[in-house]
C-alpha cells in the first residue's frame, strides 16, 4: 500500500515518469489492486469538499462576542437584555431559565456572569458574603472575575463546586453532572483532606454522590466555548449524538428514522439554532433525506 | 485522474463499494488474521479480470473468487479450524442483489474517511487536506507549509496510504477504530 502511494503521490506532484509507472503497475497485479485503492481514497478525500462548504458557511457567521451578545441582536441578545438582572442583595433565591432555542446572561451581584444555554434553569443567593448558584437544569458557561472576594458554590444536583476566579462550563443531565474548568480553578468540598482541586483544561464527572476527574477533550473544551458562539462542534461523532445535540435547540425535533444511519460519522462546526446547514451536509455528502411530518418533526431516512 | 485505466475505474466503482462485505465473508472463511490477505488475493484475480464490462454483478464475482480460494486455502492447510469448515457450507447461497447494507457503505464511507482524516498524524493530515479538500497544487503546499516539494510528495504519500488501508477496515458500528492501531495492524500483517 506505501509503494502504491508512493507511485501515486509521485505522479500527483510529477516526479516519476508514467513510463516507469506503468511498468510497475503491469508487473504484478496485486500492485494494481493497492494502486486503486489508494486511488480510490485519493479521490473519496476530495469529496469532503463539500463538508469543507458547509464549515465555511457556518464560521463566516458573525461570532458573536460578550459585549455583542448585550448590546443585541438576534434572540441571544434580546434575552440577554431582560437577562441581564443586577441581584440586589436577597435573601431569597433568584431564579431565572431559558426556553429551548433561547439563550441568556444573567450577571450576579458580585460581578459573576453566568451564560445560560437552551433550555436552562438556574437560581442563586448571595448570603453572609457567600453566594451559591444551583443548576437545576440545563448548561450554563460561568465567568467568575479577580476582583470577587466572596466565596461562590455551584451545586449541580448531588456534589457542589467552589468556584475560584476563572471560566467554567455546567451541564446537569437526569442523573449526572459535569464541569469543565476552561481556566482558574474549582475546589470539590469533603472531608478529606486535601481537597480535590479541578484545575484549567479538566473536567469534573458527578455520578449519583461520585465525582471522577480526568483531562477535558480538546472536542469537549471546543463544545464548552462553541455553544456561546452559537456554533455546535462535532468531531467524528455518531448521527445518532449529532441530531441529539441539535434537538437540544430544537422545538421541533429531528428523528432519525432509519436505523442504519445510525452508522454515519460526522465532524465540522455548524450555527445551533438552524438545523439547514446540518440537513443540506447530510443531503449533499451521504445521501440522506430531510421529511418534514405534519406533526411538525424532521424525519431523517436513506435515499 | 488521468492514471486510471478501465479497469481500475470498474474496480474502485463496481467492487471496493462492497469491501465490507467482502472482508465478512472472509472472516468467515479463513481466520481473522488472514482475512485481509485472502480479500486482497481476491481482488488481485479480479483485477486481472480482461472481461470485466460483461460481469453483471462485481459482487457476486468476487464472492465467488473469495470462496474459491477459501477452499484451496484448506485443502493445502494443515489444520483448519472447524467453525470455517462450517461456514463454507452456508455460504453457498451466493446473494446476487447487493443488499441494503452494501449500498449503504459505498456512501457512508464518507463520513468514516473524514473521521479518519481527522485522525492522521497532523503533517500528513495538513498535506492531504491542502491537496486533496483545497486543491492547492504540490508547489505552493511545499511554499505554505516550508518544505521542500520531496517532503511533500512523502507525507501525501504516508497519509494516502493510511487512509486506503484503513478504509479496507470493516467499521464497526460503535467503536471507532483509530489510524494508527490500523496502520499498526496493517505493518503487523505484513511482517
Amino acid at each position: 500500500m506505501e509503494e502504491a502511494a508512493g507511485w501515486l503521490a509521485g505522479l500527483d506532484t510529477g516526479s516519476v515518469a508514467p513510463d516507469a509507472f506503468e511498468a510497475w503497475r503491469a508487473a504484478d497485479p496485486r500492485h494494481a489492486v493497492a494502486f486503486a485503492q489508494v486511488a480510490d481514497a485519493y479521490q473519496q478525500v476530495g469529496r469532503l469538499r463539500v463538508m469543507r462548504d458547509v464549515q465555511r458557511s457556518a464560521t463566516s457567521v458573525p461570532r458573536f462576542n460578550r459585549r455583542m451578545l448585550l448590546r443585541g441582536g438576534g434572540l441571544a441578545g434580546v434575552g440577554a437584555l431582560v437577562g441581564s438582572v443586577v441581584a440586589i442583595q436577597a435573601t431569597a433565591r433568584e431564579t431565572s431559565s431559558t426556553a429551548v432555542g433561547e439563550r441568556r446572561t444573567v450577571t450576579l451581584e458580585d460581578g459573576t456572569r453566568v451564560y445560560l444555554n437552551t433550555a436552562t434553569r438556574i437560581s442563586w443567593r448571595f448570603a453572609d458574603g457567600a453566594g451559591t448558584i444551583w443548576l437545576e437544569e440545563g448548561e450554563i458557561g460561568i465567568v467568575v472575575p479577580q476582583q470577587a472576594r466572596r466565596a461562590l458554590t455551584l451545586d449541580g444536583g448531588s456534589r457542589s463546586f467552589r468556584l475560584g476566579a476563572g471560566m467554567f462550563n455546567a451541564r446537569r443531565h437526569t442523573e449526572t453532572a459535569g464541569l469543565l474548568v476552561l481556566s482558574g480553578r474549582a475546589t470539590i468540598p469533603s472531608s478529606r483532606r486535601p481537597e480535590a482541586v479541578v484545575t484549567a483544561g479538566s473536567i469534573a464527572q458527578v455520578v449519583g454522590a461520585t465525582v471522577s476527574v480526568k483531562p477535558a477533550d480538546t472536542i469537549a473544551i471546543e463544545r464548552a466555548r462553541g455553544w456561546q458562539n452559537g456554533q455546535l462542534v462535532f468531531e467524528g461523532e455518531s448521527l445518532d449524538f449529532v441530531v441529539a445535540e441539535f434537538n437540544r435547540y430544537l422545538e421541533h425535533k429531528i428523528v432519525v428514522a432509519d436505523s442504519s444511519l445510525s452508522r454515519v460519522r460526522l465532524g465540522g462546526r455548524f450555527t445551533s439554532t438552524d438545523p439547514k446547514d446540518l440537513l443540506v451536509a447530510l443531503r449533499a455528502s451521504f445521501g440522506i433525506k430531510a421529511t418534514r411530518t405534519q406533526s411538525g418533526v424532521i424525519a431523517l431516512t436513506a435515499i | 485522474m488521468a492514471w486510471l485505466r478501465d479497469v481500475d475505474r470498474w474496480f474502485i466503482d463496481e467492487v471496493l463499494p462492497h469491501r465490507a462485505v467482502f472482508r465478512r465473508h472472509a472472516t468467515r472463511l479463513v481466520s481473522p488474521g488472514e482475512a485481509e490477505d485472502l480479500v486482497q488475493e481476491a481482488y488481485a484475480r479480479a483485477i486481472d479480470a480482461s472481461h470485466h464490462r460483461e460481469i453483471a454483478n462485481a459482487r457476486g464475482f468476487v464472492l465467488t473468487i473469495i470462496r474459491n480460494l477459501a477452499f484451496e486455502r484448506h485443502r493445502r492447510a494443515a489444520i483448519v479450524r472447524i467453525e470455517h469448515l462450517a461456514d463454507l457450507g452456508a455460504l453457498e447461497i451466493a446473494d446476487a442483489a447487493p443488499d441494503q447494507f452494501a449500498v449503504l457503505s459505498g456512501t457512508i464511507e464518507l463520513g468514516r474517511l473524514m473521521a479518519l482524516l481527522d485522525m492522521l498524524p497532523q503533517q500528513q493530515r495538513a498535506v492531504v487536506k491542502l491537496r486533496r479538500i483545497e486543491g492547492m497544487p504540490p508547489k505552493d503546499i511545499a511554499v505554505r507549509l516550508g518544505l521542500s516539494i520531496s517532503t511533500v510528495e512523502k507525507h501525501l504519500a504516508k497519509g494516502l496510504a493510511m487512509l486506503a488501508s484503513a478504509l479496507q477496515e470493516t467499521p464497526t458500528p460503535d467503536e471507532g477504530v483509530t489510524v494508527s492501531t490500523l496502520w499498526r495492524r496493517h505493518q503487523h500483517q505484513r511482517n
